[in-house]
């Protein structure tokens, strides 16, 4: 049966302010809202870079994606600019979605260390 | 619940809820028949995202059943999915346009996208007896 994600918010700061999301689970359709309510309440409450920490996420149907465009889109109103939204340590599945869906050029993907992730901000 | 009704077949209750149940029942299935590695996960999206369009396009919230076959078929694995909903044909729908850049592109309709890319072959059609049944196909890495 389906179960909710595992989600907590960490703030942390290498030059610019970064507010990490830590996702663990599978993301699906049955559980994505939790996600996408978190996310879009931090960028409403003025959330410039966003990290989404992806390395506990084994498995992300479009569902997922679908939540990504709309914080991006939330993030970038019309003449926005300054705004990060970046992926962290996706599984070979997930990277390849990000590529197969034309993402890839809006959303960075980056692996490794997360304070050398929150630097690239 | 999901219940087994016969070897690699499955056969659930229609709700958001038994997704994941579906992934499990699809990932042993189709791995006892040889796919592995991305192409597994592959099939694993595609599949979920059929599922997910019937729950929500196809019943529409009301009550139903699906009915989810693993088989090897020569040299491919294909998962056939069957439900009592109305009809529907997935692959007359128009791929997003993946060239707008994402503040401009509307959200939405991967799904689709997804079943037919990820795949070897999508295939449709209508069960006599009302419902649709679709067939998603993947290759085995040699």
């Amino acid at each position: 049966m389906s179960k909710r994600l595992e989600i907590s918010v960490s703030r942390m700061e290498a030059g610019a302010p970064v507010t990490v999301l830590h996702v663990k689970g599978q993301i699906d359709a049955s559980n994505v809202a939790d996600l996408e309510t978190r996310a879009l309440d931090l960028v409403k409450s003025g959330t410039g870079n966003m990290l989404i920490d992806l390395g506990g996420v084994t498995f992300m149907s479009s569902a997922g994606f679908r939540t990504i465009h709309r914080v991006y889109q939330a993030m970038h109103p019309a003449g926005a600019k300054g705004q990060h939204l970046k992926l962290l340590d996706p599984s070979d599945e997930v990277k390849r979605l990000v590529k197969t869906l034309g993402f890839d050029k809006f959303v960075g993907v980056l692996s490794g260390d997360l304070r050398k992730a929150v630097e690239t901000f | 619940m999901a219940s087994v009704a016969a070897p690699r077949q499955l056969d659930v209750a229609v709700e958001l809820a038994v997704l994941p149940d579906i992934r499990e029942h699809v990932r042993l299935a189709a791995a006892s028949l040889g796919l592995a590695g991305l192409a597994l996960e592959d099939l694993l999206v595609a599949v979920d995202e059929a599922a997910t369009n019937i729950v929500k396009h196809g019943y529409r919230g009301q009550s139903g059943r699906l009915n989810i076959a693993v088989e090897r078929n020569a040299d491919t694995v294909e998962v056939r999915i069957r439900d009592t909903a109305r009809h529907f044909d997935p692959r007359g729908e128009a791929p997003p346009d993946l060239t707008v850049p994402l503040p401009d592109r509307p959200v939405g309709g991967m799904g689709i996208h997804l079943m037919r890319t990820l795949t070897d072959g999508m295939a449709w059609r209508p069960v006599p007896t009302g419902g649709n049944e679709i067939t998603l196909a993947k290759r085995l890495v040699r």
